[in-house]
């Protein structure tokens, strides 16, 4: 192609669709009445506010398009999507949609750690095969819940709706159900928001899923566009800079989805990744890994409750004192995760959106 | 020395022929380029005490704290590695020539109980086995009060660690035995018995740390010894100087023992250090003493400044030389200043101000202002850190009198690779 003539013109039909979609045209984009927060906090005659809504006005600004919310029930947001009627979901993932296969798909942005809890005073459960199914979990109205599922017989278990998260919640913590499952990052907003409303002191990590976004084919949003301004976004750190805006972490402690090693708590890591301990409390040593790049800052700060140059400074200490070794620091997320495959006792910290179906989360700071 | 030579030839030929591609062995180390001035013309200062030159009215040396250090490691099983640390950096001995500053052979005897033969660090102070390594340091070197009280910086023995939970912390126990030399220019130190024990607990941002060193050891060293000859034969008219000095102050069998105390604070922007020591021995060359420093720092991103107070205090009574009442006034001054300077009257403050800067992962610029402030008789002469010229009888130097205030100037790259 020659630009001999308007190059400026030229300029904005080589940039492609990320300038070239009509600047004017809305992104119309799905919002649920069903989410609460961090992600959503719908109030009656006020726009909406949280995660989501700031993410959806991050990507609108990166195609170069106003957003518009589209405000529905769960249970129409499928039939949405499959008209026409929206662009973009987000808080999504494949399996929470009647028909995947009517989306362009994005990367994981990041995970959902999925948690059992109780009521107050209920006893702890060790594991999901062990709650009675004469008892009442608390869900949303037509959430779907693979993982429960998959250990019950759909049908089997005994679900108590709620339109949205906070409304579940409200009900544990009046009783009113046995049990709730959630994410661990709308449990801890509802328990920073509702500090007097008492919850059970144990969560049964029911593992994670994919937050994603995805395009409707049926939309004015192609999903390579979606992609490319997500991308962008990672890039600019932007993603991570709204996780930290909302109190969530940007790093996670993982192990192979394979191994036995328990969950852990932060001081257990600070000893461990701190060199002062080898062994954890069963007398397995673990095999430590991290990466060298801006999740390890993440970590150090948010788990070693110090700074990347002071973390590093510890390890060289440890190093050249013979006290101790460093953690094997690896390039990119591919060879660790290879390498936590490979060790049942490794343990690693990845940046969230790296993780994925093959690991467990041990630890979320 | 000798001795590590060889064990440093052992560990060669465990060298593998294809090692560079060999997971099990591992090549790292560290260094510092580095450059200090001391600003006054009587008195000098040094990086370290081991230091051959001084730096005086100004003149900028390169060779204070500026080093290098190579570190192999071999690990032939799980629970087996061998270690040998090779480090250049000016010294009184050996020069630049590069020497081992450690070399052993540790075991995992189990995850938390671990065991090392060979050249290892003496663990008395909390920065004892990293006292070269700048990097890990927030200030441009170990704080020197504190530091000189402990010569020996390695041991030639056994040493055990040993890990457990407590609390809601974490304790490190460190036991250490074994023997040193210690070369100077003037002769040795021969430290035949060495042993430290050191506790440590680490919970949340605080750690506290207590430890102990016992010493015996004899001196070799020539200039001490003529000092003796000279006071013994009479030279200075002192009628009790052998049974003095063979009661107060003996070549032989001396012994020291050093208690340590540490506290660290260590949490999101701040960190404070403070540490104290306290020495006590059977001869006045040796003098008791007790010392300590504070450090505070304060991390702003990728800058740090920080502020050092701290002190050193000795305290060793007389040794009471007399004169023959025959002599002239001049021999009984001569014996008094000579008593006063086997005292080791060199009590000194100090105050840092300094700017660490984590300008690269592995590399950290730091800039310093260091006062040195005398409080007590430190112009009879030392000579360690500061280069205190002495006046007769005890030395030859009789220019002008020291006004008891130096300061250092010091800007260190320290690395890591």
């Amino acid at each position: 192609m020659r630009c001999v003539i308007a190059p400026v013109l030229c300029a904005g039909l080589l940039l492609g669709p990320l300038a070239g979609q009509a600047a004017d045209e809305p992104l119309r984009s799905a919002v649920s009445t069903a989410w609460g927060a961090p992600f959503a906090q719908l109030r009656d005659g006020q726009s909406p506010e949280g995660l989501n809504i700031e993410l959806i006005q991050l990507i609108a600004q990166q195609l170069r398009r106003k957003p518009v919310y589209v405000t529905l029930p769960r249970a129409r947001l499928d039939a949405a999507a499959e008209s026409g009627e929206i662009d973009l979901r987000c808080h999504v993932n494949a399996e929470w949609v009647r028909q995947p296969g009517s989306y362009e798909w994005s990367l994981p942005l990041w995970v959902l750690p999925e948690v059992l809890i109780g009521a107050v005073d209920t006893p702890a459960l060790k594991r999901l095969g062990d709650l009675r199914l004469d008892h009442t979990v608390g869900t949303v109205l037509h959430y779907r819940y693979p993982v429960l599922d998959a250990q019950f017989s759909p049908g089997t278990w005994r679900r108590d709706d709620a339109p949205a998260v906070d409304r579940m919640l409200g009900k544990l913590a009046l009783g009113r159900t046995q049990y709730a499952i959630t994410t661990l990052f709308e449990l801890n907003a509802f328990v920073f928001e509702n500090p007097t409303r008492p919850l059970s002191e144990w969560r049964l990590s029911l593992g994670h899923v994919p937050y994603q976004c995805a395009a409707p084919k049926a939309g004015r949003l192609k999903g390579a566009d979606l992609q490319a301004a997500l991308q962008a976004l990672r890039e600019q750190g932007l993603l991570d800079a709204l996780l930290r805006r909302h109190g969530l972490p940007t790093v996670a402690v993982v192990a192979a989805a394979g191994s036995e090693l328990p969950a852990l708590d932060r001081e257990q890591l600070e000893s461990l990744y701190l060199g002062r301990l080898r062994a954890l409390e069963d007398g397995r040593v673990p095999q430590l890994m991290a990466l060298s790049d801006s999740s390890l800052t993440a970590f150090s700060e948010l788990v070693l409750k110090r700074s990347a140059s002071q973390l590093r400074a510890e390890w060289s200490r440890a190093t050249f004192s013979g006290s101790g070794r460093k953690p094997r620091l690896l390039d990119n997320a591919a060879t660790l995760k290879a390498a936590l495959r490979q060790k049942p006792l490794g343990i690693g910290v990845l940046p969230l959106h790296e993780v994925d179906a093959g690991l467990r989360i041990l630890y979320l700071p | 020395m000798r001795n590590a030579r060889v064990l440093a030839l052992g560990l060669l030929t465990l060298l593998p022929p294809a090692w560079a591609e060999d997971k099990s062995w591992q090549l790292e180390g560290y260094g510092t380029l580095a450059a200090h001035l001391g600003d006054d013309p009587v008195v000098g200062v040094r990086g370290d005490g081991r230091n051959r030159n001084i730096s005086l009215d100004g003149k900028v040396r390169f060779d204070g704290d500026s080093l290098l250090a190579l570190q192999a490691r071999y690990e032939p099983s799980e629970s087996l590695h061998l270690v040998w640390q090779l480090l250049a950096r000016d010294d009184v001995r050996y020069g630049q020539r590069p020497r081992t500053e450690w070399l052993y052979l540790g075991w995992d005897a189990s995850p938390d109980l671990h065991f090392k033969l060979g050249r290892t660090a003496l663990p008395v102070f909390l920065h004892s086995e990293t006292r070269h390594l700048g990097y890990a340091q927030t200030t441009v070197r170990p704080v020197n009060s504190v530091y000189q009280l402990n010569p020996f910086t390695h041991v030639d023995g056994v040493a055990l660690r040993h890990g457990r939970r407590l609390g809601e912390g974490d304790l490190r126990t460190e036991l250490s035995v074994g023997s040193a030399e210690l070369s100077l220019p003037s002769g040795t130190i021969d430290a035949n018995a060495m042993a430290s024990l050191a506790l440590r607990w680490d919970g949340g941002p605080w750690a506290l740390r207590a430890g102990m060193a016992e010493y015996r050891f004899d001196m070799h060293l020539a200039n001490v010894s003529r000092l003796y000859d000279q006071l013994v034969s009479g030279g200075t008219a002192c009628t009790n100087c052998a049974e003095v000095l063979a009661a107060r102050a003996p070549l032989d069998g001396v012994k020291a023992h050093v208690s340590t105390l540490a506290l660290l604070y260590e949490s999101g922007s701040w960190s404070l250090n403070l540490e104290w020591a306290a020495r006590r021995s059977n001869n006045s060359i040796v003098a008791d003493a007790s010392a300590w420093y504070l450090m505070a720092a304060r991390r702003l991103g990728d800058w740090t400044p920080y502020v050092v107070v701290g002190s050193i205090h000795f305290k060793e009574p007389p040794l009471g030389l007399q004169t023959d009442p025959a002599a002239p006034a001049a021999a009984a001054q001569a014996n008094a200043l000579i008593d006063r300077y086997l005292q080791t009257p060199n009590d000194r403050r100090i105050a840092q101000l300094g700017l660490r800067w984590d300008l690269h992962p592995r590399a950290a610029l730091k800039l310093q202002w260091e006062r040195y402030r005398s409080t007590r008789d430190g112009r009879l002469g030392q000579s360690h850190y500061l280069e205190v010229p002495s006046p007769p009888p005890i030395g030859p130097y009789r220019g002008p009198s020291w006004d008891g205030t130096v300061n250092q100037l010091s800007l260190n790259l320290d690395f890591v690779f």
